[in-house]
């Protein structure tokens, strides 16, 4: 209580110092604005850029702005709302005196021109880089009330949440691909997951994102293993330049299906507060969310619940600086997550006394990161990068005497345990031009990662030392960019693929028509798991195989983006792609053939993945929408096992989605639609314990995933947030196979939700200084 | 400058907060000790006996116990001595650092005279921190045989190296248990008129005859296409003994009187399961009524040769072929009624593996097991002698097997099966109810308790 006292002591006196600084001095002027949409009607809300003197504000409803102390001269103003552009204003200012501007706000010409950093040496739109990036920017973040990564994605083609009910994880399937093959990056560097699943992705606070980045296939050459089905690169928010506090708070509640408590209890609680100051050069900034879930009952009986109780405290700080050569970076990245699973009441003992055996696994991520640029000349620039990660995850099992009310520690073997892993990463890229129709890049990567815990043998230890080279080449007045790659490796415990090669080539067909064609070699180095994990007892014999190799993937996909149609207020974009992945050496577990009671990790599946898809883009007025269609085929598995069978090679699904968004700007209000329809996944399946018997199809049933939220901003600071998620109320799909009989079965219905649930956030921005 | 400092105390101070919220540990459960039995009886032609102290679990430092003894018609060193030895009426027993229980030997002296109406009363009065007194913290010892009527035991399976170290053999009458570390005995030679060989079904024991009946011809060479060892779901139930203990299905033929006839087989156990490991067996009967058998590791030349003797007294007689001699194992076949340990068991796809926590029923001495689902009519306190009657009693040795307990799975662990007990009918026809209250107190596996009532 007496921290959290002088907090807000030691708070608001940085407050009162921060607002008591003049406002206007005499050596300064003004700058009073109002922008205007086409048709005449005030762009309430739209962002306000003055580039020139690095400040920005937001207008109001009536689309009305002021900047009280520019110094004097000619400065540069945008403006900025989703879906919208306009041409730079420039505007005379004199010492103590107010200038006046009109600016116009037009629709934008279309989300090509978004910039991305993903496979790029420094941002790019997405209209020049030569991979096929999509992007979620934070707007449809905002609009859509998100408290965490996995809501965002759950729309998206080509992706599939699956959530393992023991563990209460959830994890990423990209193009049929589970998440250990997927990168998942935080600013181009590696999450540390400790393994297959990658909960990374739900321990990254929400709040502090800019937007997401998915590239479809390998890029194994810039960021190494992992990235077989693509790579999923997270961007948080940075800010530019100029003297500002910036505080951000934000409180959510929202149901699980039926159940709900406010602030605590059944239900997701979301609370986030972030400062941010700025004083040119330098930024800092601190910020905290929690998130909390109750858990839902679901089909569970008694004190057991379907879904965990999760709480989730993460925690952000970052110090940058930032002048025309030099930009550096220090972020950190906190999760402190508890998921508590809760058993029934059994009568224990002589003579049996009502007990409860409830386990609670603590994850506690520290995240460090470094980044810098450096730019030496118009020619030549260096990015630095580096991490370190503290990761643990922690079993705490307990007995609770019901007539006693004592709680004492499990004695059983595994109740308690600790695993612990640590990774330190390393990158440095050179950037270099000799001329405007080539760029070099060239870089080094250091990987190190190390591990202790009950099931991992010994303390392994391993170092990744990686060096690559991909030149971008332009070519016929940038008509062609083409960027070969390649990228050697060496490893300290397996055996590396020697070289990993790619080719990227974007080919302007006419100025509203785009190509893009890739091919790439991709890896997946085998996991500290698969290579030292160990657990004996009396039902299991399992351990990890250190003679694994990589598994590798030929990845081959193309694209066409076309403007079909552009005038004032309308445009309409289509892409149309197809992909093609083959993969070798899959690490899966079997009988190890010494000692066939012993299961352990060996090179092998093949597989592949095929598919195709078709989106558009329209922006019409305040309307916009994507539309999207995807099937995907992904290898039949079974085929691997017993190439006999008489069975199709690929098991297709399709997949439709769209997102609508409107906007009435006038209210400052959004209405988001976002939906997604997952058709039926098939899978074969042998009859009996051999192929003799022939094979089965069993199918997962289609689902449709739909949200539904509005937003709408009061004055200049608050935004409040309602919807619906999970309009369908889809809380597991049903499945046909068969029960195979053993410990572990994974046949039964597949939960994919708590079901339909209500929310109602609000947000509050505030800028101290501008 | 001074809002820069309160920015960074801020930030710190969310550092800290995320600290902060560490809860305190619960603490671990108590460590009690306490007798293993409440009620031992010193049989008339007994001259000693040992009365077992128990702790929940090792500590790492020696716990001394203090028992307070009061002695009704005997005295110490006149009828009896205690090792430690009984001092103005109490005894100090120190239980050793990472040991989980004591004992107090009790002899009879030499000539002593004894009525049986004698008796000792054991009380543990005092222990070294941090133990606790549990609640079986008094022991009465008759100088007679025991009926135990009504009583709780909890089995120790358990060791520090491993949850399922022991095969407990529980004799309910006697109100008694012994341990056996499962792995001290490979092969078991049954004392009944054929002449059958059993394979240690605790230690994973399976077996193969090969197509040789000379023992040092029999080469790695002759492993291939041998499987001894299989996954769950894969073996074949001919290389293990029955698991219902059907004494004509064992994996190991039926020892011929013709030496010829005998074939070598290839045996493997837990501990050793890479082929140069395996054992060749070749089982003979010898000219005293008994067996011989011939044994070597596949990797090793030089064979070995033990005798055994047929004793009525046991079920079986067993040896070791890792050292190479009869081991006791199984009580006399008139003094116990199951055994608590790891075994073979039919997986449910007919195939074998095995299972920790298997009962199996001394069916060889005749003992008998019938299961009791709980109903609102019938409950284990109002079963009573009549209910026996309807009862569908199994002589098999896996009556009760693995159905006493739940096999868990990945949202929850294993647990006693509270919907049912038990009736055993023991070696001397008495009826008891029985059922299992524990799998392990405080999820400590291998530990597993049980209470039992004599019907009459």
């Amino acid at each position: 209580m007496i921290e959290h006292y002088i907090a807000k002591r030691a708070f608001l006196m940085g407050f009162i110092c921060l607002a008591a600084s003049p406002l206007v001095s005499a050596q300064t002027g003004s700058v009073r604005g109002a922008i205007r949409f086409p048709d005449g009607g005030p762009a309430a809300f739209a962002s306000v850029i003055c580039r020139s003197a690095n400040q920005q504000t937001v207008a109001d409803d009536r689309g009305e702005f002021s900047f009280n102390s520019l110094p004097p001269g000619t400065h540069r103003f945008a403006y900025r709302m989703l879906g919208h552009e306009s041409p730079e204003d420039s505007v005379l200012v004199q010492e103590g005196q107010t200038s006046f501007i009109t600016g116009l706000l037009d629709l934008k010409a279309g989300e090509l021109d978004e910039v991305v950093v993903t496979g790029q040496s420094e941002p790019m739109t997405l209209k020049n880089s030569v991979y096929q990036v999509r992007t979620i920017s934070s707007e449809k973040i905002r609009l859509r009330g998100a408290t965490n990564i996995q809501t965002v994605l759950n729309t998206e083609l080509g992706i599939r949440l699956s959530n393992d009910m023991a563990l209460g994880t959830t994890d990423v399937e990209l193009l049929g691909m589970s998440g250990q093959r997927v990168k998942v990056l935080l600013d181009g560097i590696p999450l540390l997951d400790r393994g297959e699943i990658r909960e990374s992705i739900g321990q990254i606070d929400i709040n502090t994102i800019e937007r997401i980045e998915i590239v479809e296939g390998p890029m194994s050459v810039i960021y190494g293993t992992d990235a077989l089905a693509g790579v999923i690169n997270i961007i948080t928010k940075k800010g530019s330049g100029g003297k500002s506090l910036h505080i951000t708070t934000r409180i959510q509640e929202e149901t699980a299906n039926d159940e709900y408590a406010f602030l605590k209890g059944g239900g997701v609680h979301n609370e986030n507060l972030n400062i941010t100051f700025r004083n040119s050069p330098w930024e800092v900034s601190a910020g905290v969310s929690r998130n909390n879930f109750g858990g839902w009952q679901g089909n569970s009986t008694g004190r057991a619940r379907s879904w965990m109780p999760k709480d989730q405290l993460l925690a952000t700080a970052s110090l940058g600086y930032r002048s025309d050569r030099l930009t550096l970076w220090y972020r950190f990245n906190g999760t402190d997550e508890d998921l508590l699973a809760q058993g029934n009441v059994v009568q224990e003992g002589t003579p049996p006394a009502p007990t409860v055996t409830d386990k609670k696994f603590t994850t506690w991520r520290l995240f460090h990161q470094v980044q810098a640029d450096f730019k030496a000349n118009d020619k030549l620039a260096v990015n630095l990068a580096g991490s370190y990660t503290d990761y643990s995850r922690k079993t705490l099992t307990t007995n609770t005497n019901l007539n006693t009310g004592r709680t004492t520690l499990s004695l059983a073997d595994g109740s308690q345990d600790k695993s612990s892993f640590g990774s330190a990463f390393g990158r440095a890229i050179v950037n270099y031009r000799p001329g405007p129709s080539l760029l070099v890049i060239g870089g080094l990567e250091y990987n190190f990662n190390d591990a202790t815990g009950a099931r991992i043998e010994g303390s392994p230890v391993i170092h990744d030392y990686a060096a690559f080279l991909t030149p971008e080449i332009r070519l016929i007045n940038d008509k062609i960019n083409l960027r070969p790659g390649i990228r050697f490796i060496h490893n300290s415990v397996y055996d590396a693929p020697p070289a990993i090669p790619s080719i990227n080539a974007k080919l302007k067909l006419s100025p509203k028509a785009d190509l893009r064609v890739a091919y790439a070699k991709g890896f997946r180095a085998p996991t500290l798991r698969e290579l030292y994990f160990w657990f004996f007892d009396a039902s299991h014999s399992m351990k990890g195989n250190p003679d694994l190799k990589a598994e590798s993937s030929h990845s081959y996909n193309a694209y066409l983006n076309l403007t079909l149609a552009q005038s004032k207020d309308l445009r309409l974009e289509a892409i149309a792609g197809g992909f093609y992945n083959s993969f070798r050496d899959f690490i899966d577990l079997a009988t190890d053939p010494g000692d066939r009671t012993i299961y352990s990790y060996f090179n092998i599946h093949k597989s592949k993945t095929t598919g195709g898809s078709i989106n558009t883009k329209l922006f019409w007025k305040s309307f916009q929408s994507t539309v999207g269609l995807q099937w995907t085929g992904v290898y039949n598995e079974l085929l691997a096992v017993e190439p006999g069978l008489d069975l199709p090679e690929l098991n297709w699904t399709p997949e439709l989605n769209t997102n609508l968004i409107y906007n009435f700007s006038s209210a400052g209000t959004s209405l988001n639609l976002s939906y997604k329809y997952t058709g039926v996944r098939p899978r074969y399946q042998l009859t009996g314990n051999d192929a003799s018997g022939g094979a089965v199809l069993t199918q997962t049933e289609s689902f449709h995933m739909a949200d539904f939220s509005v937003s709408k901003i009061f004055g200049k600071t608050l935004t409040v947030n309602a919807g619906i998620r999970n309009l369908f109320n889809v809380t597991s799909l049903t499945n046909t196979a068969l029960s195979s009989g053993t410990g572990h079965s994974t046949t039964g219905p597949v939960p994919m939700s708590y079901g339909r649930s209500y929310f109602l956030g609000i947000q509050y921005n505030l800028n101290v200084l501008q | 400058m001074k809002h820069l400092i309160a920015k960074l105390f801020f930030a710190c101070l969310l550092v800290g907060f995320v600290n902060a919220c560490k809860e305190d540990e619960p603490p671990l459960p108590d460590n009690l000790v306490a007798f293993e039995t409440d009620a031992a009886g010193l049989e008339e032609d007994q001259s000693e006996t040992e009365l077992n102290v128990i702790l929940s679990r090792a500590e790492s430092v020696p716990v001394e116990v203090v028992l307070k003894v009061a002695a009704t018609k005997v005295a110490y060193d006149q009828e009896y001595t205690t090792t430690p030895a009984e001092s103005n009426g109490e005894i100090k027993l120190t239980i050793p650092a990472g040991q989980t229980s004591g004992k107090i030997k009790v002899s009879k002296k030499a000539g002593a005279v004894l009525n049986g109406d004698e008796k000792l009363n054991f009380k543990i009065t005092s222990a070294g921190s941090p133990v606790l007194l549990g609640t079986k913290s008094e022991l009465n010892l008759s100088f007679s045989a025991i009926v135990s009527e009504t009583g709780s035991l909890i089995v120790s399976g358990a060791t520090d190296e491993s949850p399922y170290f022991n095969g407990v053999y529980v004799d309910l009458s006697g109100n008694k248990m012994t341990v056996v570390p499962r792995k001290s005995w490979n092969l078991g030679f049954y004392t009944g008129s054929e002449f059958r060989v059993i394979i240690n079904p605790g230690y994973q024991g399976t077996a193969k005859a090969i197509d040789k009946t000379d023992l040092a011809a029999v080469t790695l060479a002759d492993t291939a296409n041998v499987e001894l060892t299989f996954a769950i779901g894969e073996g074949s139930p001919t290389l293990v003994d029955d698991w219902t203990g059907d004494m004509t299905k064992t994996a190991i033929a039926e020892v011929s009187a013709t030496d010829a006839d005998n074939k070598v087989h290839l045996v493997s156990f837990e501990d050793g399961k890479t082929t140069d490991k395996w054992f060749k067996v070749k089982v003979t009967r010898n000219s005293s009524g008994g067996y011989k058998v011939q044994y070597a590791r596949i990797g090793e030349t030089a064979i070995k040769t033990l005798d055994i003797p047929k004793d009525p007294e046991y079920n079986f007689i067993f040896a070791s072929l890792e050292t190479d001699k009869i081991v006791p194992v199984e009580p006399r076949k008139g003094s116990w009624d199951f055994q608590w340990s790891y075994s073979t068991y039919n997986s449910g796809l007919n195939t074998p593996y095995w299972f920790q926590d298997f009962i199996l029923i001394n069916h060889l001495g005749g003992v008998e097991a019938a299961e009791v689902m709980i109903s609102e009519s019938v409950t284990f306190a109002n079963f009573s002698k009549s209910g026996v009657t309807g009862l569908n009693f199994s002589k098999n040795r896996d009556a009760i097997g693995s159905k006493w307990r739940s096999g868990g799975g990945p949202t929850s662990g294993p647990a006693v099966r509270a919907d049912r007990f038990y009736v055993i009918k023991d070696p001397a026809g008495n009826y008891y109810k029985i059922r299992f209250t524990s799998l392990g107190a405080n999820g400590q596996r291998g530990r597993p308790e049980f209470e039992y009532t004599l019907l009459q």
